[in-house]
């Protein structure tokens, strides 16, 4: 028994090897003919996703692939791009480099025009070098890490970067909250707490802001901040600035940073976004806290009322950021193809170089690093509530 | 003792026409339209993981030392060879065409060295437990490698004099030619093949089969358990040379975490404790496996592990036990003579595994 079975199981895996071969030799030759003729010549425009779709960050996939299906349900239905309908292949990179790069070459030899992808500044940025050989149009919709661009011409993004939040942040603290001290707490291995914490430094000066403590973890991860707390709290400062992900804000630099006396002002980045789910029962404590965003879901605008309202309708939510970002890269291919008149990927390149574009995530002109300049928005924790507090910068 | 030799040599030389027809094969792959940039993409990750593989064998198989960190030693050679390489070409030294497989080689052996460096560092130390200990002190050590690498300056942002910590090193050259990469994996494989066949392997198989018996022989185990274990990080380098400049110009310390340890540790245990043969084989497909598995979309990682779990039920020994393969074996297969097949029993094997874990 246990020897036909586990020969069942070898014969399988040939047998899913052998899948492969055949599978992926199908996949170069229809990719041969879509670098030819069909990229111009074809009935669809075909357009790739590589996100985290499975592993830690899946969440952040899965909030790409509804921005993303949403934009494309919508252009389809409204006729399409250039009267061709719009086709989407999503691939999973689980986050990783190496499954990123797999799934980014996977799509080029699939014959896709644009992709859209990843969602982290790491994985991105092994794929920005990819775009080197083969010209293709990348656009990462949260990818904020300033080098992502530099150098990569044919890489584009969504947000801004995380030297222009870092200055909003501290010009949203010196303007709107009146600050003079301010404290920095973040993790020190991590690219994007580092890179805003030294842009939010940098843009201190600025505003005249003094930075009275800079204290740091040695991971996104930790759970326990009391002893950075303590140094911090000392030295008194009006607003505390603390780069972190949700899902330590929430459970534990919120409620340690009220446990240990400080009643003052949190303040944080994007990646703040999501924290009402991660939050502990007691909401109060997270009053007086501020971050960062791309956009804010209760903007009266009309077009984020629409969007907000399509979204909940296909998926029962409101979006979050990464959603609506997503779902305006699909708008931006859309427009630079309708600009360009073609699909070709060079062109495509050519007309979003420099584009102007309005979408969910606010107005704006792609500057000379392919990143927009557009307005932040900073959001309040009200009991727990996610609530629009302010407008910042904009023009540069 | 004559058969021996006349044996031995015609093993050499068939292993050299091995070695050719896959260089033949390698060189039809190239020219057919078979080889997309994702096909070579999944030829470079399978040669640099089969390089981790089996060099990670050697300490867990074939010493029997679990050793849980080791990507750490893969972390130390790809930063410190992309740290070379970006250092030559700063100063302009030419990356392009012979000189450049020269600077790249030249890198691979300074990150292996430096690799190996560290594994003597760690196992000075270490090896002095065993079993689960060891295990733990390992991966402690994995994890203070890369902690290091964070807040190193040089080794972050555009690195050296640019650099800037805690942010990934970008602009690393490519040198992803596949003949060399082939080439290298080729002989680390054969280099590591020949050290477990040899004195030194004997010795450290001993050492896994009866410690206190083998130091009973005259065997210096702390010499061997440590040599065993700097050749082990020093091929470790090598892998962590390739992935550095397999083309993504990009180096994060996350690629190094212990849950990537964890993958080849399953390798290793997959392939079989002990036969360098499993090690290749399981490297391979579990490298390809993902990959086939990407039409399952969001089920595929469940796919994948479910059929680890079924492996692991079925051959707990690994796919290969400590079977080694052997053209010269399967020629005579073919041909009709007895090979001589090292007798393994899989009752008595999968105890002695079993113990092992």
């Amino acid at each position: 028994m246990k020897k036909f079975v586990s020969l069942a199981l070898a014969g399988s895996l040939l047998v899913s090897l052998v899948g492969c071969g055949a599978s992926s030799s199908a996949a170069p030759a229809s990719a041969a003919s879509g670098a030819s003729s069909a990229a111009s010549t074809s009935a669809e425009i075909s357009l790739g996703v590589t996100a985290p779709l499975t592993g830690s960050l899946a969440t952040y996939g899965e909030s790409v692939q509804k921005g993303v299906t949403l934009a494309v349900d919508e252009i389809n239905a409204a006729g399409g791009i250039l009267d061709k309908q719009v086709k989407v292949t999503f691939e999973d990179d689980k986050g990783d480099s190496t499954e990123g790069a797999n799934s980014f070459n996977k799509l080029v030899s699939e014959g896709v025009c644009a992709i859209i992808g990843s969602v982290t500044s790491g994985v991105t940025s092994g794929l920005a070098t990819l775009t080197d050989e083969n010209g293709m149009l990348l656009i990462t919709p949260s990818g904020t890490a300033d080098t992502l661009t530099e150098g990569h011409p044919s890489v584009f993004r969504a947000c801004f970067n995380d030297s222009y939040q870092g200055s909003i942040a501290a010009e949203f603290a010196a303007k709107d909250l009146g600050a003079k001290k301010v404290a920095i707490l973040y993790a020190s291995s991590d690219p994007y707490s580092a890179g805003i914490a030294a842009s939010f430094e940098a843009a201190c000066k600025t505003y005249g802001l003094d930075v009275v403590a800079k204290e740091s973890s040695s991971s996104m991860t930790d759970t326990d901040y009391s002893a950075q707390l303590t140094n911090i709290i000392a030295a008194g400062p009006d607003v505390i600035f603390a780069p972190y992900y949700y899902d330590t804000v929430g459970p534990y630099i919120v409620p340690q940073t009220r446990a240990a006396g400080y009643t003052g002002v949190l303040l944080g980045a994007d990646g703040w976004d999501g924290t009402t789910d991660t939050m502990v029962d007691d909401k109060s404590l997270y009053n007086n806290t501020y971050f960062i965003n791309h956009y804010a879901a209760d903007n009266p605008s009309e077009e984020v009322q629409n969007f907000v309202t399509s979204f909940n309708a296909a998926y029962g939510s409101t979006p979050n950021a990464i959603a609506a970002m997503s779902y305006d890269a699909v708008y931006m291919i859309k427009t630079a193809i309708e600009k360009a008149g073609t699909d070709t990927t060079a062109d495509i390149v050519t007309a979003m170089t420099g584009m102007e574009f309005s979408g969910v995530t606010g107005s704006f002109k792609l500057n000379d690093l392919n990143t927009p300049e557009k307005p932040a928005v900073v959001m309040e924790y009200v009991d727990g509530n996610l609530v629009f507090k302010a407008s910042v910068g904009g023009n540069g | 003792m004559m058969k021996l030799k006349k044996d031995s040599q015609k093993g050499t030389l068939l292993n050299f026409v091995g070695i050719a027809v896959l260089f033949a094969a390698l060189l039809v792959f190239q020219q057919s339209s078979f080889a997309s940039p994702y096909m070579r993409g999944i030829l470079i990750q399978c040669c640099y993981v089969i390089i981790m593989v089996t060099s990670l064998n050697i300490p867990n198989g074939f010493m029997g030392q679990f050793s849980l960190g080791h990507v750490g030693f893969m972390a130390v050679g790809a930063y410190t060879s992309a740290l070379v390489t970006k250092a030559l070409v700063q100063v302009g030294v030419p990356y392009t065409g012979l000189p450049g497989y020269a600077m790249f080689l030249v890198a691979v052996l300074v990150g292996a060295l430096m690799a190996g460096l560290f594994g003597l560092m760690v196992s000075v130390p270490a090896l002095r437990l065993r079993g689960d200990y060891l295990a733990i002190i390992t991966l402690g050590f994995g994890e203070i490698i890369r902690v290091i690498i964070q807040n190193i300056p040089i080794a972050g942002g555009k690195g050296l004099a640019e650099g800037q910590a805690g942010q990934p090193l970008i602009g690393i050259k490519n040198f992803s030619n596949m003949y060399v990469i082939v080439g290298l994996t080729i002989a680390c494989v054969a280099l590591m093949y020949a050290f477990v066949r040899s004195k030194y392997g004997r010795a450290i198989k001993a050492i896994r089969d009866d410690e206190i018996a083998s130091e009973a022989a005259g065997i210096n185990t702390t010499y061997y358990k440590v040599l065993a274990f700097t050749v082990s990080a020093f091929f470790a380098g090598v892998a962590g040379a390739i992935f550095a400049h397999r083309g993504l110009g990009t180096l994060q310390t996350s690629d190094f975490t212990f849950v990537k340890s964890t993958e080849y540790v399953l390798m290793v245990v997959l392939g079989g404790m002990g036969s360098l043969t499993g090690s290749i084989i399981s490297a391979v497909v579990l490298s390809i496996l993902p990959e086939v598995l990407r039409a399952f979309a969001q089920y595929r990682m469940l796919i994948y592990a479910f059929l680890l779990v079924l492996m692991m039920l079925f051959r707990p020994i690994g796919l290969c036990g400590t079977w080694e393969f052997s053209l010269l074996d399967t020629l005579r297969g073919i041909r009709g003579h007895k090979p001589k097949k090292p007798q393994a029993p899989a009752g008595v094997k999968r105890e002695e595994v079993s113990e092992d874990v």
